[in-house]
């Protein structure tokens, strides 16, 4: 039963404003085995780091009301704790990698004080202590010149030095989650490489189990063991890596996949893409979220929401046609 | 530090000193009024000749014979060796002498007040940041509102009125044995706090209030960094968040804010000064234009600017120390 890294249960996150109330998680279902490294994707908007931060208790609230039936860590609840005890864990059992290094790293401050912050935080340990194990850590994610970069201010560094220091930062306590919420998108694809490289390396190495939120779908199968497929506050489709690459069921998995280049694309040929956009969050359509760009849906996609099935080979779907077809 | 950056800056301080100097020379000169009109004794039965002959004897013990161009030639000459001039005042003092006996009454009110806006503000701003949105920030917003509409003075006509007049609490006028019996004991250090009352409330109202909006915006806008979020991910707590994370880059802003306050400190409270008839530099220079006294009206002028204008150079060069990012003139 407690094989889970992390357990989220039936995870509601509402904003309410003026117009309206953006739901914008829709009874999340998630899970990670210790160790292992689970993908989220999506479009940009379709909850993947609300559902992250809500699960980490980051949310601002108000405006965010989160509820959930259980968030776990390693079989211990964490919903619903105190700032206090949440605080504890945060850094030191679960700890986050956000996207935009530049902005996710405090200006004023050298990389290396933001390193020892954790440790200070989470382990009495003397100031010279804490320097070594940060310069330690930062030779550990291959930032060059440790001793150096430790006293450097974030503008000082490169895009992908900065990353880099926020990966360090996020293994310091060697948690056992780490929830990266689009580690790359913000550096270019060589450099990308070499962190996702890093990141997986580090991961193997402390047995972290891994949250990779991401859009990215050759991140996703470069790195990722199992993979969740979000739309619109709801999980569609969630699978092991390769047969939902190979086949995917999901109308909108299937989207996704068509829509990216593949190397044995001819010169010229027009990508597919998915029609439209994500519905407004305040104004979801009636019956499945994707019907209205969806080119299979059928009248009854249009009345009601499908149901999350498991498949008998253990795969989820969130699909009328599919769910009919497996049968 | 970038030698050349410092370089520049002190040139281009230099160079608005210069323009200064040069504007606080003619502005005076503009004035239809001969300036020494009110030393000429009368006519008399002198003739116009021996009259005219009076008025240029005159004029010249005061400094202003000849063209104006070969005044100025002289007044720079002057301002190079460090003197401003002597005063047209009965016994001629030097006019840096009487800026020197003003000066710490002007610095009193001034610096008091700047601290007391600085620390309350900066406190009531993180307060209603913290509050966002609440009555409190709504209290604050309103409060802005009216004491930037509302100015200093007219506050102080208020307080004047009501404190000093009506209620009889704080004296509406500066004791004029405040400054000939002044001596660093207790009592007379606490009689300058009771007269000093109603001027630097006057002016702290709008000053802290101004602080405080200023502090809450960039309070706020520093707490939807991503850095911040980034800060309680590691698990840091809320305190350690505000101090250590946010208000670290929120209050950078406010040293610029102080930096210009502290440029406007021994000019910033002229009518004030007035309103009260505190014995300060603003009332000196009040006296100087309505007596004409050219020299101590351009040494005035001159004094405050090349204040202004140190504190904006140590302000600027001051920010690099705070602000990493700031590497004075750019490195890269």
């Amino acid at each position: 039963m407690n094989d889970y890294a992390l357990e989220i249960k039936n995870l509601k996150v509402i904003f309410p404003n003026e117009a309206g109330i953006v739901r914008a998680v829709e009874g999340v279902n998630l899970n990670l085995q210790k160790g292992e490294c689970v993908a989220l994707v999506g479009e940009s908007g379709c909850g993947k780091s609300v559902t992250s931060l809500a699960s980490m208790n980051l949310l601002t609230s108000p405006p965010a009301i989160v509820r959930a039936e259980d968030i776990r860590l390693c079989g211990e609840s964490i919903l619903g704790l105190p700032d206090k005890k949440m605080q504890a864990i945060r850094g030191k059992r679960i700890s986050m990698i956000f996207q935009d290094a530049l902005s996710s790293l405090n200006p004023v401050m050298t990389v290396g004080k933001q390193i020892d912050e954790i440790f200070k935080r989470h382990s009495k340990i003397k100031r010279s202590e804490a320097r070594r194990k940060s310069i330690e850590l930062l030779k550990l994610v291959g930032v060059p010149d440790a001793e150096t970069r430790y006293k450097a201010f974030p503008h000082e560094l490169s895009g992908g030095m900065r990353q880099r220091v926020l990966i360090a930062m996020a293994f310091a306590c060697e948690p056992e989650v780490i929830i990266a919420d689009e580690p790359t998108t913000a550096l270019d694809v060589t450099i990308q490489a070499q962190v996702l490289e890093v990141l997986k390396n580090m991961c193997r190495m402390k047995s972290t189990a891994l949250l990779l939120i991401t859009h990215d779908l050759s991140v996703v199968a470069n790195m990722a063991d199992r993979v969740y497929v979000m739309y619109s506050g709801k999980i569609v489709e969630a699978a092991e890596t390769y047969p939902l690459f190979t086949n995917p069921l999901h109308p909108y998995t299937k989207g996704l996949m068509a829509s990216v280049a593949g190397i044995d694309d001819e010169a010229g040929s027009t990508f597919v893409q998915i029609p439209d956009t994500l519905p407004n969050p305040m104004r979801k359509p009636q019956g499945c979220y994707f019907n209205p760009r969806c080119k299979y849906a059928t009248e009854k996609c249009k009345e009601a929401m499908p149901p999350l099935k498991t498949l008998d080979n253990g795969r989820q779907i969130r699909c009328w046609l599919c769910a009919e077809n497996s049968n | 530090m970038n030698k050349f950056y410092v370089l520049k800056r002190i040139l281009y301080t230099l160079f608005i000193f210069a323009v200064v100097v040069t504007l606080c020379f003619l502005i005076p000169r503009l004035g239809v009024e001969d300036p020494c009109s009110r030393y000429y004794p009368a006519q008399g039965n002198m003739t116009d000749e021996q009259f005219e002959y009076i008025k240029e004897l005159t004029r010249q013990q005061y400094g202003l014979d000849g063209s104006v161009w070969s005044q100025f030639i002289r007044y720079i000459g002057e301002l190079f060796s460090g003197n401003l001039g002597t005063s047209y005042q009965s016994g001629n003092p030097k006019v840096l002498d009487l800026i020197a006996d003003r000066l710490p009454w002007t610095l009193t009110l001034s610096i008091t007040n700047l601290l007391i806006s600085l620390v309350i503000g900066v406190i009531i701003g993180t307060y209603c940041a913290s509050k966002r949105g609440r009555w409190q920030d709504k209290t604050l917003l309103n409060a802005s509102t009216i004491t930037t509409a509302v100015p200093a003075f007219f506050i102080a006509l208020l307080l004047s009125f009501y404190f000093g007049f009506q209620w009889e609490i704080f004296p509406a006028y500066t004791d004029q044995n405040l400054v000939s019996s002044f001596g660093w004991n207790w009592e007379s250090i606490s009689a300058v706090a009771y007269n000093a009352a109603l001027p630097v409330i006057s002016m702290v109202i709008g000053g802290i209030i101004s602080y405080a909006q200023s502090t809450r915006d960039s309070v706020i806008a520093v707490s939807n960094e991503n850095f911040i979020i980034t800060a309680r991910a590691k698990g840091v707590s809320n305190s350690a968040v505000l101090y250590k994370h946010t208000l670290r880059n929120a209050l950078l802003p406010i040293v610029t804010n102080v930096g210009m306050s502290i440029s406007g400190l021994i000019g910033g409270s002229v009518v004030i000064e007035q309103i009260f008839n505190w014995n300060g530099i603003g009332t000196l220079f009040l006296e100087a234009n309505n007596t004409n006294d050219y020299p101590l009206m351009m040494g005035i002028m001159i004094f405050t600017s090349a204040f202004a204008l140190v504190a904006n150079l140590v302000t600027d060069l001051c920010y690099s120390l705070l602000d990493p990012r700031v590497s004075l003139g750019g490195r890269r």
